[in-house]
């Protein structure tokens, strides 16, 4: 099996990324940066397909230009990008198992950027697989894309910055909006004034989106959940709730709407399976309800040679993951001797004046949208919890009654996490039920396991050049 | 003086799917059991293992215990109240070679001298027959009554049921010294307490090295690491069990979700005293390269996932089950093939202690065969050198 | 059957592609994902559970959920997401048992 070599590998090639390739390869480092997409980009800065001809880009939005900005900034290094390329495994330190679609190979580097973004919240709730119901991503992604409205009468239930700016993406775009259930009320904002004034460029862009809506009269109802959604093949009914300040509903404000897709934004949760699987220590943020990869001031995990930086180490939107992007690379530059030490202090101090700004923006953000208890407690009995598997909530506490009380246990015992998505949707889902039903704490009901391969792989791919010995 | 906080009949050291058998055993007898595991019920070999039931074992000494177990199969997810995905399939062990072929000709003979209903099938028969196996495939023999079930059902399910009979199960909970009392019984001291019992079972497979020095008994007990691998949701390819005639590679297929199971034996790479496994690239890549020299068309379905578990070895690979060291003191497990005996090694340990003698042949595994010595209880204090 | 739309202002779309679901041709363009022609065309539900047999369509649109797999003839199962479109290509649902 062929080995290729870099003396950086970037994986992931949304803004964090290819930041990170950008400061290193400007310093002369040479760079491999993988993305299972075809084109860079992750997902903030999604590009249209080749064959597609942009006639009036400002009809695009900020984000695509934004990152066709950003794309631009890689003209005239020398990156190599392999795309359509999956990191599946790695087996020694800093040589990862690759594969795209002819073929597997081997790729080994100095040193490692995980650049992995996130993926949203799953939250099961009563008829969530039904055709028609999305993540907010979701919808975000047919729309920037592929140009594409998911449906055409939507209801987006969800928290936070996302939502708003994916709502107001989709009623640009001419989506019939129902509603838009929030869970956080309005005021909740006004507790944290400062780090909104700090992060100033945010907040006005989150008020003009706020404001958009309110033109389009984009019903918004907030503090409210979705607690049902219902329909024989697909979407046609969804039922929202007004919630308590625990994001519990609170009986007989029920209200149900005529739709044919509902949104589900509940917030992201960070993509961490590389980084454990290659051995970074992770600890459990609370706050956010993820668990994060330990991280030195220069993104260094407790992995040597090991970086992470942006959504895939803690959600913290695209300006973040630009800036962390810069300091690793520019880290990277200096681990690698091709600047100075000086020079680096001098390079990043910039992109962390930035950070500090962003950081208290991002906090507040984090304090405001912070998930309620509610939100895990709106599966019944009969609802699915583990979407691949098909594995219902009342499976998942027979077993926890009968002893399994982690996350390896309970799927040993229900199949939950054996499917295809390899416990992405129900690992954090399951945890709490754990923590609920046992009195324990998230933490305490583990991780899913890092096995190998972090993708589905095909066999037929794998073996394409392997030389493995006949036994 | 350690405090007593737990009083038992029967203390079962390891939840894995001996251990588990031994409690539902015990259990179902009225036997008061405590099951100690230190970890989580299968976390190690029991968790790993593709999950055969088969009739023609290798060695072959351990057929007549496999004829037994099978007729627990049969019933046993009756038996347990929860079902274990038994299903008899038919079983292929296949040959390239003509020197694989002869070997499986003998096997065959062998097991039919057993009373093993064992054919073999040649080409172009077995073309007819599996028309799945690769043209490479010049024999094999099948055997009408191997098949398969599901490790974590069948745990699980000797678990609720040992459960429902009244056993009790600690998890997360280390046993950190076993020796007998004057009185000959037993201070099993754990991270959760000391459990006073009158008989122990050490079925914690390869920490029963350990716990077996504890009482003074030496076991040429050795620790292997081994592989298996899950595909994706897939199109039915084979309905048999297969596997290699050198035992290199095991294969089957879920009815309902076309996921293969590709097991074989492949080591990984760990430590078991650090608590360290991980899948080994090339044991990860040689697997998948038999899997589909046996059956091509597997080469179009997705690796899904790849996990290890330890396991303990004895010299011959035959199964242990019976007293050892001093009196009341048993070992369980450590078998080749030892899922498809669970059901049956279970109530072997059971009838020992219930009976004094256990109700079926099992000569074969008896723990003398590797401590000719007649045991003698050794020192009772902890000062066995290690 | 609700429709997808597809949003013409400021794009202008490739080629025109042809490919049939369960079947039935589907009118799509280069570029465009198996999963975005399946929604144009109206076709929402992309597979049924293999266990309980219920539908399921597109949900997270990154190729991380897995729901929107079909299979597609000569490449086996595929995320309809992450997967472009071909002129001819043969692609099923699992609706009528295949």
């Amino acid at each position: 099996m062929v080995t290729e070599r870099a003396e950086l590998v970037v994986v992931g090639a949304g803004p964090a990324g290819l930041m990170a390739a950008i400061e290193a390869a400007r310093a002369g480092v040479d760079v491999a940066v993988v993305d299972e997409n075809r084109r860079p980009g992750g997902q903030i800065f999604r590009q249209l397909p080749d064959d597609f001809v942009v006639m009036d880009g400002a009809r695009l939005g900020t984000e695509f230009r934004n990152g066709r900005q950003l794309l631009g900034e890689l003209a005239g290094l020398t990156i190599r990008f392999l795309l359509g390329s999956v990191v599946w495994g790695s087996f020694e330190d800093r040589v990862l198992e690759v594969v795209n679609d002819d073929r597997g190979f081997r790729l080994e580097s100095e040193v490692i950027v995980f650049a992995t973004g996130a993926h949203d919240r799953p939250v099961p709730l009563p008829g969530w697989t039904l055709p028609g119901v999305l993540s907010v991503g979701g919808a975000q992604t047919l729309l920037k894309s592929q140009r594409i409205l998911a449906g055409r009468r939507f209801l987006m239930a969800g928290t936070g910055p996302l939502q708003l700016v994916v709502t107001s993406q989709l009623a640009n775009a001419g989506a019939e909006i129902v509603a838009v259930a929030e869970a956080v009320p309005m005021q909740a904002l006004l507790r944290h004034v400062w780090p909104l004034i700090q992060g100033w460029r945010l907040t006005r862009d989150g008020i003009a989106y706020r404001w958009n809506l309110l033109r389009a009269r984009v019903p918004w109802i907030a503090p409210s959940i979705l607690v049902r959604v219902e329909g024989n093949e697909e979407v046609e009914r969804a039922t929202i709730a007004t919630v308590d300040a625990n994001w519990r509903p609170i009986p007989g404000t029920e209200r149900t709407f005529k739709v044919d897709t509902v949104c589900v934004g509940y917030g992201l949760v960070p993509s961490v399976e590389l980084l454990r699987l290659c051995g970074c220590a992770l600890r459990y943020d609370e706050t956010v309800e993820a668990w994060l990869p330990e991280r030195d001031e220069w993104f260094e995990t407790r992995k040597q040679g090991i970086y992470a930086v942006g959504d895939g180490a803690g959600i913290a939107g695209a300006a973040v993951a630009t800036e962390e992007g810069r300091v690793a690379g520019l880290a990277v530059a200096a681990r690698l001797g091709r600047i100075s030490d000086a020079e680096l202090r001098a390079a990043v101090s910039v992109p962390r004046r930035r950070l500090h700004r962003l950081g208290a923006f991002r906090a507040a953000m984090d304090a405001i949208y912070r998930v309620g208890p509610g939100l895990h407690e709106l599966a019944l009995p009969d609802t699915v919890v583990c979407r691949c598997e098909e594995v219902q909530l009342l499976d998942v506490q027979a077993a926890i009654e009968d002893g399994a009380v982690t996350l390896g246990q309970v799927k040993a015992w229900t199949r939950a996490g054996m499917g295809s998505c390899q416990g992405r949707m129900c690992s954090v889902p399951i945890a709490h039920l754990i923590a609920r039903q046992t009195g324990g704490t998230v933490e305490g009901a583990g991780v899913h396991s890092a096995l190998v391969p972090a993708r589905p792989v095909a066999i037929r791919t794998l073996l394409a050049d392997s030389q493995a010995t006949r036994g | 003086m350690t405090r007593v906080t737990a009083e038992t009949h029967v203390c079962v050291i390891g939840a894995g799917i001996m251990g588990a058998s031994a409690a539902f055993h015990l259990a179902e007898r009225g036997i008061a059991t405590t099951v100690v595991e230190k970890a989580v019920p299968g976390a190690e070999a029991s968790g790993a293992t593709a999950g055969t039931v088969a009739l023609l074992r290798k060695p072959l000494a351990l057929t007549p215990l496999a004829q037994r177990a099978i007729d627990l199969w049969e019933t046993l997810g009756d038996r347990l109240g929860m079902d274990v995905g038994y299903e008899r399939r038919g079983g292929f062990k296949v040959a390239h070679t003509d020197d694989d072929v002869k070997s499986l000709e003998n096997t065959a003979a062998a097991g039919r001298a057993l009373g093993v209903d064992v054919e073999m099938v040649y080409q172009p028969q077995l073309a007819a027959a599996a028309p799945y196996l690769s043209a490479k495939i010049v024999a094999a023999s099948y055997c009408a009554t191997d098949g398969l079930a599901n490790p974590f059902a069948t745990l699980r399910a000797f678990i609720r049921a040992a459960r429902q009979q009244g056993a009790s199960f600690w998890y997360g909970t280390e046993v950190t010294w076993v020796h007998q009392t004057d009185d000959e019984r037993f201070l099993v001291e754990t991270t959760r307490g000391t459990i006073r019992c009158s008989a122990v079972v050490a079925a914690a497979g390869a920490w029963n090295l350990e716990i077996a020095r504890m009482v003074g008994v030496s076991l040429p007990l050795t620790t292997a690491l081994l592989q298996v691998i899950v595909t994706d949701f897939g199109p039915s390819i084979f309905p048999h069990v297969v596997s290699h005639v050198r035992e290199n590679v095991t294969l089957k297929q879920q009815r309902t979700t076309g996921k293969i199971m590709i097991g074989g034996g492949w080591p990984g790479d760990g430590d078991r005293t650090v608590g360290l496994k991980r899948i080994r690239r090339e044991s990860f890549l040689g697997n998948l390269e038999w899997a589909t020299e046996v059956i091509p068309r597997i080469a179009d379905a997705h690796v899904l996932r790849a996990w290890t578990g330890f396991e303990g070895r004895t010299p011959d690979r035959l199964l242990i089950s019976g007293p050892a060291g001093p009196r009341g003191f048993y070992l369980l497990g450590c078998s080749y093939s030892g899922f498809s005996l669970s059901p049956v090694a279970g109530q072997i340990a059971a009838e020992y202690i219930v009976l004094g003698q256990p109700t079926v042949p099992c000569e074969c595994v008896s723990v003398q065969r590797f401590l000719p010595e007649a045991a003698e209880p050794l020192a009772r204090s902890r000062d066995v050198t290690q | 059957m609700s429709q997808a739309v597809r949003i013409e202002k400021g794009v202008a779309r490739g080629e025109s592609v042809r490919i049939t679901v369960d079947g039935e041709g589907v009118q799509t363009y280069r570029g465009e994902t198996i999963a975005a022609a399946m929604l144009a065309a109206g076709c929402r539900v992309m597979r049924y559970t293999p266990r309980g047999h219920l539908p399921r369509g597109l949900f997270c649109a990154m190729g991380v959920c897995f729901e929107c797999v079909v299979t597609v003839d000569g490449s086996g199962r595929t995320r309809s997401c992450t997967t472009p479109v071909a002129d001819g290509m043969v692609v099923w649902t699992g609706r009528h048992g295949h």
